[in-house]
């Protein structure tokens, strides 16, 4: 079969490997009919995140039919159209209980290797590096899902792939994100970075109750994009210094919550976006946080960060000082996304939201290469690429 | 009148000791003992543990295990793949099912000296296990290996991506993954 596979710094290639089959009870094989490129799956193209490897096969947005089910699989059958969780989750596990399927205890074959880095090892996810489990991604033509009793989301009433696909990381990445600001009605939340995430934080906020919305970013297509489809503010950090522009906004204060939805690259101009560049050529930090400090400084008082963006090993200057001399609450985790799947697919259902919308650019799995490249560059205003096996 | 000022009573120096962590932990942390909580009681992890059958299956580097004499056993080990030479081992169980010891006999050098620990949690069982080869204790192994423990336990398998397809690999994930499809 076509898979996309990494093999270094922007350098992904079609590769024909064999399809793969069934190694545990819990296993499903699906054939992929949709799958995307994440902002995060830029992070494995640009070489950030450590442990990954030549030939890994990339891609953990993906949805398609069962095509296969191992003896331990009695709630999916062959035909089955089924939207798959990024994270891989047990399901029995003392934080799969909880519903915190992000972290499952059983799913990370390399979790001894995540706690050595972070202390505690996290779920494994799709095609996200060795640390993370090393498993096989979905930007393929068939891909094997484990604990496929538990993750598989049944899509049984004829929505097209486009409408539901993103229920696999990005829509509930983005309601989570708002969800973990505590919003209380009347209050303002700003979100830094107006891609798919962002998009779908902004509008997750005004759901949850959020009276205003300030989208941020650089990319005036994506601010057009936030205003029409979520009704937020905007502010184009290029065109207005971002602190003082959201101090004006909020009447003094600064936004209520503030949502990190841009992560370990971000862009930013003057000598901290250059000391950050600088120290992560050197490798002195693994992690670029120009939005991290930004939310950290806008917040208000008491105010709640909530952090969506990937984020893989340390970062310096963080200003703790602001972080705690001001109550400030910090929210974060990779998405439980198995907890969101269904109240989300109701919403799209009742026709609350076409998630389809941000898809800017359909293409052949073939495609992979040149499409990550017009993702980095952000060329030909592109959002968010779906690419079709 | 003057005000009678109230002397404070001499201050009674007041030791207060800090705890100190048990002789027990103490000496896990230096022989590099791991440990994990598994959603079972003691008896059936002893159960498990106690079966040798069992044991290859998360005991990474345990080809298989056999009961000789009452008391004894014998190891075959694995490495990258390949069986390694044997080892004999006493084996010493606490009658109550809280540990067992396996205390390998002779010098083989791949021989693995075994203890492992089941102590009641509030969430299940506290599962400790420690390693040793030539008296080196290996953390790493012993925690990888717990983790197998819970997921089979757990899940009803380990989790793995043994057989999965791959692209071209370079020199070095050839090496280190011989198994891949």
């Amino acid at each position: 079969m076509k898979a996309v596979c990494w093999h270094g710094k922007h350098d992904v290639r079609i590769e024909d490997v064999p399809e793969p089959r069934i190694l545990n009870p819990r296993d499903a094989v699906v054939k992929v009919t949709t799958t995307a490129i994440c902002g995060s799956d830029l992070h494995l193209y640009n070489h950030l995140v450590p442990t990954i490897e030549k030939g890994d096969i990339l891609g953990h947005e993906f949805m398609g039919e069962v095509v296969e089910v191992g003896p331990g699989v009695r709630n999916l059958k062959a035909g089955d159209r089924v939207v798959v969780p990024f994270p891989i989750a047990c399901g029995q596990c003392h934080y799969c209980r909880q519903g915190h399927t992000s972290l499952c205890e059983n799913s990370n074959p390399n979790a001894w290797m995540a706690e050595k880095l972070w202390g505690h090892s996290p779920a494994g996810i799709f095609g996200y590096s060795h640390l993370l489990g090393g498993y096989a991604g979905g930007q393929a033509e068939y891909v094997r899902v484990p604990f496929a009793d538990v993750g598989p989301l049944k899509i049984e009433d004829g929505l097209p792939d486009e409408k539901v696909l993103f229920l696999s990381d990005i829509l509930p990445t983005g309601w989570m994100a708002a969800e973990h600001c505590g919003i209380s009605p009347g209050d303002t939340v700003a979100v830094w970075g107006c891609g798919p995430v962002g998009q779908f934080a902004a509008w997750s906020a005004f759901r949850l109750g959020a009276e205003r919305v300030i989208a941020i970013d650089r990319i005036p297509h994506r601010l057009h994009l936030v205003t029409d489809h979520c009704g937020a503010e905007t502010i184009n950090f290029e065109e207005v210094e971002l602190l003082p522009a959201l101090e004006d906004m909020t009447g003094g204060r600064g936004p209520d919550a503030c949502i990190d939805a841009v992560g370990m690259e971000a862009h930013a101009a003057g000598a901290m976006g250059i000391y950050d560049r600088a120290k992560q050529a050197l490798m002195l930090e693994t992690d670029r946080p120009a939005v991290l400090r930004q939310t950290i400084a806008a917040c208000a008082n008491a105010g709640t960060i909530s952090v969506a963006g990937a984020y893989g090993g340390v970062a310096d200057k963080v200003p703790v000082g602001s972080l705690m001399n001001r109550s400030l609450t910090v929210r974060t985790g990779q998405t439980h996304v198995h907890r969101y799947m269904r109240p989300l697919l109701e919403r799209i259902q009742k026709g609350e939201l076409d998630p389809s919308y941000i898809i800017s650019h359909r293409l052949p799995l073939e495609k992979a290469p040149e499409a990550y490249e017009t993702f980095l560059k952000k060329e030909d205003d592109c959002l968010k690429v779906v690419l079709k096996p | 009148m003057a005000t009678q000022i109230q002397r404070k009573p001499a201050e009674i120096p007041v030791v207060v000791e800090t705890p100190k962590p048990s002789a027990a932990m103490k000496q896990r942390v230096e022989e590099s003992w791991r440990s994990i909580t598994v959603d079972a009681s003691p008896e059936e992890c002893f159960r498990i543990w106690h079966d040798f059958a069992m044991l290859p299956r998360f005991l990474s580097f345990a080809d298989s295990i056999e009961q000789t004499d009452p008391g004894w056993t014998h190891w075959v080990g694995i490495e990258r793949g390949e069986k390694t030479a044997g080892w004999d081992a006493e084996m010493v169980e606490d009658p109550e099912g809280h540990s067992i010891d396996w205390r390998p006999f002779g010098g083989v050098p791949e021989a693995t000296a075994v203890s492992v620990r089941f102590d009641p949690a509030k969430r299940g069982t506290v599962v400790r296990l420690c390693l040793k080869r030539r008296d080196k204790p290996d953390g790493t192994r012993a925690i990888r290996d717990l983790h197998r423990f819970k997921q089979w336990k757990e899940t009803g398998e380990i989790a793995t991506t043994e057989g999965q397809p791959a692209g071209k690999r370079g020199p070095m994930g050839r090496l280190i993954r011989k198994g891949e499809a």
